[in-house]
């Protein structure tokens, strides 16, 4: 159901006329908004009185809006068990969550902040009234939640990182090749730098961190209603952090309670931010005795001199792998074949290949370390110039129809027909986008012509 | 042969022709080779959906209505054996029983297939060869308890048959009914052609002649049981309606040939032969009906010739005569069904009948062709032809023809565009367009081998409803993104103008003017006065407003307007 259908529904059929008087009340509605329901379902959007109210909520309740703003969308009423309820997991669902549906009404339908819908019956399956409940807030008052940490803290200065779970991780597992019997997540095969069998990214590389993190700070399994919108530990962190300002820092007590409505269970903050920081993720510092966490900040760029260098001998260039990024890795991966130095002391030598050249495309070959190797290596360099000869010669057009229109008359229709989009290639051929084909079909057959149809085997 | 001829018809009701098995054959046929038809899961039926379909286009009327009133036509049931015996359509017929105690087969997803090599070797075979394919599938259906004595025949049948009680013992399960049949259709074939026979007569002749030619002398009954009741055992009438069973009829009553061989004589007449158009039959005058089941009412036939060309294997070819104003007419003894579907290839069917007229269309022609480019139309049409095409048809069709190539359409193919004539795409190559252009099948593979050479390809994926630019650099006759870009033009600023024709009209003196202005001012008409030139100017629009000021002062004055 569309948030203004819930809007409409909930004003017009669900809301008695006591809620409607303690809606107004909260969030200091004119007295027609009592009367008309049009009138509060116009009202209902603005803002006039979502910060005071928003303001006036525990900080449980606030974290659930918080939650609910990362779920962005309907949730049923056992979402609202993790501050309202018990964990009861006997009897039927209208007994289970009753009580949690009352104190939901009380605390935040009552005084605007959600809106409030039934879904219609299913045909197959026979719900409670209270098991079609749908709440949702509003993408409009996103913007008036306070923050979820509001004691964040501005330190000046950079705090302690971990910058080498990633290249370690790199440089145990290449360093180690020769060892065939030791199982390794990252390896080079056929001359390409391989992660679980697939192509190196940063991307894949961080996903690893998350998942080491994620396993570290793996929390003992419980049962929680509504499990699909709870977070993981290592998700309901990430989520939080990323919500503070640059320069801010969050204390591990002031994750606590955001984190058990996040996660839905009590959860150890100080060890699993711990964790997020020995994995390379998190940034941490000690100030006043206390932790402080930060997701890690966007590094400095590194020069590309200071992990390439070029090895004249073997026409090829050496990486290394403590001094390089991963974004920085990923691209010179993109371009070039690689193998392991036959010294297995964590560094990686590259050549050009022309095939990976060729897809790159333009952001890829004007990046910092591409634009390094072609100014400062013999074979990268003259690979380049061959590209740039070859480049945009040899063109394959997909996803094309393409045509021999012998007639003129049909041909000049048919252009007629398709304006900008046909293009008229030598000796009565043409080309034109295939989601056209209908409208050049109508042509030909109104000019009394008939489709020969050639099909590619 | 002495059969009595019947000199007066006026009394006897002569059917017309029934329905044409051989053409409807061939449209169910057709129906099944375009469509996905499936049978019903329980009963292995066609669907009522298709079932309808096909009443519509077959050629017996009675389909539609027993389709309506009972659910099943025997009519189209038995065009669908013919079918599938032929080998024409095949479908599972043995089914599965879907659990333990499943009582009978179920059919799932059980879709008629049309043999396409089925029918083009049955199109191949002679008019004559098909004409006996047929007759020999109607001769073996319908035995024992199927026969003519008990069930009705196919199409139009108005005889009543013999109860079907006790029907699967003593005599009748024996009958060769096969060879019942082929004996007399042979007997019948030396009849006089032409002329209305006497069927009493017919009965009296097998009567002396050959009267054990249903039953025999000295059946072989299979057990004890059956040996001492009789050749009649199974034929019993009633006085009372047609499940009646209560006299049975006896080998030692005076008229039991007339009762049974003759009834089943006037029930062939109304099956087979009539169906196949070999015989043409006249019923008596109704009269109240006190016998069950009737006796006598089929009392005339009359042979067609066609029956000797049948047995003899001598039905002529269809022969087709195209004419200058592009008819073509079709005649034939039978349904030529390759010749028709030859030609509703290249032609419109305008009519259908014994001479089947067809009109050649340019458009279908170039279709055909379009379709099929090995297609010689000239030489199909004059294949079919007993004499030469005219000259104008044979002239246009070869323009027609060469129709078909004007657009030609390259399905499932990309475009490549190089600088070089590299020998390695050949085998990627469906058309050479120009020099360094070729439309190409196998996009992917052939990027493989384009990168291997080092050609750096650059792949542009096409939008569905728009050409992708390609990049600036690239050497293509395809829009680059600059020149894409230019193409759009600036959006042009909207401006209305507003067209306003004003009239102007001249006094003859300053007191008229003061008073057709005072008068138009008080209707709030916007008008413009000019007291030097005399003149009051005013928008067409406000014409009403003034004419009704001008009619008011025509009290005063008598107003002349006259245009400069």
């Amino acid at each position: 159901m569309k948030p203004s259908e819930m809007l409409h529904q909930m004003c017009h059929s669900l809301l008695a006329a006591t809620d409607i008087k303690e809606l107004c009340r909260a969030r200091g509605f004119a007295s027609e908004a009592l009367k008309s329901p049009g009138i509060l379902e116009t009202l209902f959007l603005s803002p006039q009185g979502v910060s005071e109210v928003v303001a006036s909520l525990e900080p449980g309740e606030l974290a659930t809006l918080h939650l609910l703003r990362k779920v962005d969308g309907p949730v049923d009423v056992s979402f609202f068990a993790r501050i309202y309820g018990k964990r009861n997991l006997r009897g039927t669902f209208n007994q289970r969550f009753q009580s949690v549906f009352s104190e939901v009404k009380q605390r935040l339908i009552r005084r605007g902040v959600l809106l409030w819908s039934e879904e219609r019956q299913r045909l197959w399956k026979k719900e409670s009234k209270l098991e079609l409940t749908r709440l949702q807030l509003p993408v409009e008052f996103y913007n008036h939640l306070p923050p979820l940490i509001p004691a964040a803290r501005a330190f000046p200065g950079a705090g302690n990182w971990n910058p080498n779970v990633a290249s370690d991780k790199l440089i145990e597992d290449l360093g180690n090749s020769s060892d065939e019997t030791k199982e390794r997540l990252v390896c080079v095969e056929d001359g390409e730098l391989r992660m679980s069998g697939k192509p190196f990214t940063s991307a894949r590389m961080t996903r690893w961190q998350q998942n080491g993190w994620a396993q570290a700070a793996k929390q003992p399994k419980q049962f929680t209603y509504e499990a699909a919108k709870s977070k993981q530990p290592d998700e309901a962190v990430i989520a939080m952090l990323s919500e503070l300002d640059d320069n801010a820092w969050a204390g591990v007590e002031q994750l606590a309670e955001p984190l058990r409505i996040f996660c839905d269970t009590t959860v150890d903050a100080a060890a699993v931010c711990e964790a997020g920081w020995k994995w390379g993720l998190l940034e941490k510092r000690r100030e006043e005795d206390k932790a402080w966490y930060r997701l890690v900040s966007p590094q400095d760029r590194v020069a590309a001199h200071r992990y390439l260098i070029p090895n004249e001998q073997d026409d090829c260039v050496t990486v290394d792998l403590r001094a390089i990024s991963l974004a920085a890795l990923e691209q010179i991966v993109a371009i070039s074949n690689q193998r392991v130095s036959p010294g297995g002391n964590g560094t990686l030598l590259i050549t050009p290949n022309f095939v990976k050249l060729g897809r790159a495309d333009d952001e890829l070959l004007a990046s910092e370390p591409v634009q390094w190797l072609v100014e400062h290596t013999k074979p990268f360099a003259e690979m380049y110039v061959l590209l740039g000869e070859r480049r945009g010669q040899t063109i394959l057009h997909e996803d094309i129809a393409l045509a021999r229109v012998s007639d003129l008359s049909l041909k000049v229709a048919i252009e007629k027909a398709l304006g900008q989009n046909v293009v008229s290639l030598k000796n009565d051929y043409i080309a034109f986008p295939r989601g056209r084909w209908a409208e050049v079909q109508r042509v030909v057959k109104k000019s009394g012509h008939v489709v020969k149809e050639i099909v590619a085997k | 042969m002495n059969i009595d001829r019947i000199k007066n018809m006026a009394k006897l009701d002569v059917e017309p022709s029934g329905p044409d098995i051989r053409r409807d054959v061939h449209t169910f046929v057709a129906y099944v080779s375009q469509r996905r038809v499936k049978r019903g899961h329980r009963d292995n039926a066609i669907g009522k959906a298709d079932s309808m379909r096909l009443a519509k286009l077959l050629s017996a009327p009675e389909v539609a209505d027993d389709l309506a009133d009972r659910g099943y036509s025997p009519w189209l049931y038995t065009i669908d054996e013919i079918a599938r015996q032929w080998g024409l359509v095949r479908y599972d017929t043995k089914g599965v029983y879907a659990g333990y105690t499943s009582q009978e087969p179920s059919f799932p997803d059980n879709y008629i297939k049309f043999d396409e090599a089925a029918y083009a070797q049955l199109l191949a075979l002679s008019m004559a060869k098909q004409e006996q394919r047929l007759l020999a599938a109607l001769l073996s259906s319908g035995q024992g308890g199927g026969s003519e004595f008990f069930s009705a025949g196919l199409g139009t049948c108005r005889l009543d048959r013999f109860n079907q009680w006790g029907s699967g013992t003593a005599v009748v399960p024996m009958l060769d009914f096969t060879a019942i049949r082929v004996s007399l259709l042979k007997l019948l074939a030396n009849c006089p052609t032409g002329e209305w026979l006497s069927v009493a007569s017919l009965v009296e002749y097998l009567k002396q002649n050959n009267c054990y030619f249903l039953i025999p002398k000295e059946p072989q009954f299979k057990n004890k049981w059956d040996q001492g009741k009789g050749r009649y055992v199974n034929f019993r009438e009633s006085r009372k309606d047609r499940w009646g069973h209560e006299i049975q009829i006896e080998e030692t009553d005076p008229d039991a040939f007339e009762r049974v061989e003759g009834r089943y004589v006037e029930r062939f007449f109304e099956g087979l032969p009539k169906l196949l158009g070999y015989v043409e039959v006249a019923y008596g005058p109704p009269k109240v009906q006190k016998l069950f089941p009737s006796l006598g009412v089929l009392q005339a036939f009359r042979v067609s010739e066609r029956l000797q060309r049948v047995l003899s294997g001598k039905i002529a070819e269809p022969t087709l005569r195209v004419t200058p104003s592009f008819d073509v007419y079709l005649q034939s003894e039978l349904y030529p069904a390759r010749a028709i579907r030859e030609l509703q290839r290249i032609c419109e069917h305008v009519t259908e009948d014994a001479t089947n007229v067809f009109r050649l269309e340019r458009q279908r022609v170039a279709a055909a062709c379009a379709e099929d480019p090995s297609l010689d139309v000239v030489a199909l049409l004059e294949s079919l032809s007993t004499e030469p095409l005219p000259a104008n048809v044979r002239r246009e069709l070869q323009d027609w023809a060469a129709h078909g190539d004007k657009f030609v359409l390259y399905s499932g193919c990309s475009l490549l565009e190089t600088n070089k004539q590299d020998p390695n795409i050949k085998s990627f190559r469906v058309e050479n367009i120009s020099p360094g252009v070729d439309i190409v099948r196998s996009p992917d593979r052939l990027l493989v081998e384009l990168e291997k050479h080092q050609l750096a390809p650059l792949r542009v994926k096409h939008g569905e409803q728009t050409l992708s630019a390609v990049p600036d650099k690239a050497r293509s006759v395809f829009p680059g993104t600059t020149q894409a870009k230019k193409k759009k033009r600036e959006a042009k600023t909207k401006v209305t103008l507003m067209r306003v024709t004003s009239v102007q009209l001249l006094c003859p003196d300053n007191e008229f003017l003061d008073r057709l202005q005072r008068l138009l001012t008080d209707v709030s008409c916007p008008v413009e006065a000019d007291r030097k030139r005399l003149s009051l100017s005013y928008a067409r629009q406000f014409e009403p407003e003034v004419t009704k000021a001008i009619r008011t002062l025509k009290s005063d004055y008598e107003v002349k307007i006259s245009d400069q």
